[in-house]
């Protein structure tokens, strides 16, 4: 597991190595690079984003949440790296490298973490453009976010809370899930291509599931 | 029995407040009386730490470099030349 919080990141050749080397039984490494984008909030031009953190508190949040995140999705490895200081537009902010046998396992896992780092971990940034600067704030996550399609839809309070609790209802009574109040939802829904037939695409999803 | 402590300030939060750090020259014994002696010295620059009587849920604490959990503020010690950080969401990435 590697952890790391500076003014430059390691090269990313080198920390993919570093991942599969763990184990024999890496099969699969999700990678995600955080990119300085040009295009900032109310559609001014980003020069650079300038990050500040609590380091040693942030390194240590940091630590203990690839802690959980490589024993609740049983990875083989991860590494997290976060850059501070000033960060030009097409920059690389941060890497997160999550391996594990099979694909599906490194994917959820990084999702968590991506979410997850952007608010518990003390590292802020703000955004320098052309027309002034500003801190960027994140919105606490909501207790339920509902994507069909790859497109998040809007829902009002009332809507949330009605789908959160009786999805978290119903996982209650599923034997060995402990449900505390406080968890958080992503529902995503994807279609399938409209020329699978129903077999076909059956087994699909289970060969999907059988490889890697 | 008092205690001199620094309090920090970050990001924006640190930009609301308009100062980077508070030395506490008398601070009492508890954190959560560290937190009702800020918000009298603060002002209304403390309505970006607390929300009526309660501190943000987007606020963040640590004390000597350990995050600490809100609701335990009412049982931490606070020590003379302790450092209690205050700090709003993280928004890396």
């Amino acid at each position: 597991m590697r952890i790391h919080i500076g003014h430059d990141l390691s090269r990313l050749e080198n920390l993919i190595e570093q991942v599969k080397k763990n184990s024999r039984n890496v099969g699969a490494v999700v990678v995600f690079i955080g990119v300085v984008r040009e295009k900032g909030r109310n559609s001014s031009k980003v020069i650079k984003l300038h990050y500040e953190s609590q380091t040693e508190i942030a390194r240590s949040v940091l630590n203990k949440l690839a802690e959980e995140i490589r024993e609740k999705y049983g990875l083989l490895d991860i590494a997290i790296e976060h850059r501070i200081g000033d960060v030009g537009v097409g920059e690389n902010t941060l890497y997160i490298l999550c391996a594990s046998e099979h694909r599906r396992e490194a994917i959820m896992a990084m999702e968590e973490t991506l979410e997850r780092l952007k608010t518990e971990v003390p590292i802020w940034k703000k955004e320098i453009t052309d027309s002034g600067e500003s801190w960027i704030r994140e919105a606490r996550p909501q207790e339920i976010e509902v994507i069909i399609d790859g497109k998040p839809i809007p829902l009002n309070p009332f809507v949330r809370k009605i789908l959160s609790r009786t999805i978290l209802a119903m996982l209650s009574t599923l034997r060995g899930v402990d449900i505390q109040g406080n968890e958080r939802l992503v529902l995503k829904v994807f279609r399938y291509a409209e020329d699978d037939s129903g077999s076909s695409r059956e087994k699909k999803i289970w060969k999907d599931q059988s490889d890697n | 029995m008092s205690h001199l402590v620094k309090v920090r300030f970050y990001a924006w939060l640190r930009e609301s407040i308009g100062r980077r750090e508070l030395i506490i020259d008398d601070c009492p014994e508890t954190l959560l009386e560290l937190f009702l002696m800020l918000r009298k010295i603060l002002g209304e620059k403390a309505r970006a730490i607390f929300d009526d009587d309660h501190v943000r849920s987007e606020i963040m604490i640590g004390v000597n470099n350990v995050l600490i959990k809100k609701m335990d503020i009412g049982n931490i010690k606070i020590r003379k030349e302790d450092v209690v950080d205050i700090m709003p969401m993280g928004s890396g990435g």
